[in-house]
């Protein structure tokens, strides 16, 4: 009998395997414990917060008549956008150690996203400060 | 993962920027390298809720009956998220350059700063609360 299975009158039962609680685990893809995705799944998780931080900018700086700011955080917004849909191309460079990957440039790119959201919330704060 | 790089591959890698971090030492193991890319993309997620909340805080306190003071301390919450986002860049950086040339890795003064942001901008709301309580 396959360790995986047990005969109870007569059928064979296939038995869940619960890793969790100390049964047997099942077998990890290579690449040492999904590194790469979980790399990916980290930049999905970071492109798509920068996505949500920009909405509450638009609307506040709409709200407040800030237009500048509101022009600025959409065109953020777009950035984003095209950086949420763009990052599941490193699941495929993550996976290739000799395409030489950096993550320098979409790193600089969110690191502006934040920084332009930052200013503009600081723009719009500050000008309700003083009014 | 731990093969040598072909001629081809050795281009790929040449071509990589910053120039700084990758026209010296060696390959790290990738395991390495994407460890130091994921915290700082933690890191990066750290700033955005930073701006994201003193965002949040703006646009509250464009509502009525809001206390004068909300969006300067959203403002401050801001700068700090954006600070922070290009800081977490350079310490990849930093970090990345470390790995390569097998020198101890830097202490991370970023979460003593970040701490002392946060509990100082906690004591700055409190304190203006505490006015505003009283002097209504």
């Amino acid at each position: 009998m396959t360790p995986g299975a047990t005969a109870r009158g007569g059928r064979r039962r296939r038995r869940l395997v619960r890793p969790w609680r100390g049964g047997p685990a099942g077998h990890v893809p290579g690449r040492e414990a999904l590194q790469p995705e979980r790399t990916a799944l980290a930049w999905q998780r970071t492109a798509v917060t920068a996505l949500v931080c920009l909405v509450p900018l638009v609307l506040v700086a709409l709200r407040t008549g800030v237009t500048a700011v509101a022009l600025g955080a959409g065109a953020a917004m777009a950035v984003s956008g095209v950086l949420v849909w763009s990052v599941h191309r490193r699941l495929g460079q993550l996976g290739d150690d000799s395409r030489g990957y950096s993550p320098y440039t979409p790193m600089r790119l969110v690191s502006g996203v934040t920084v332009l959201c930052a200013v503009g919330g600081a723009t719009v704060g500050v000008s309700l400060w003083l009014r | 993962m731990g093969e040598a790089p072909g001629p081809v591959d050795r281009d790929h890698r040449e071509a990589r920027r910053p120039s700084r971090v990758y026209d010296v030492g060696e390959e790290p193991d990738p395991r390495f390298s994407m460890a130091n890319e994921r915290t700082a993309l933690a890191w990066m997620r750290t700033a955005l809720a930073l701006v994201g909340g003193g965002v949040a805080i703006v646009s509250v306190s464009s509502l009525d009956g809001m206390p004068g003071w909300a969006p300067l301390v959203g403002a401050a919450s801001c700068l700090g998220g954006g600070a922070l986002a290009l800081r977490s860049v350079s310490a990849w950086a930093r970090v990345e350059r470390a790995l390569r040339l097998g020198l101890p890795l830097p202490a991370p003064r970023a979460l003593a700063m970040l701490a002392a942001g946060v509990v100082a901008l906690a004591a700055l709301t409190l304190t203006l609360s505490v006015v505003e309580l009283t002097t209504r």
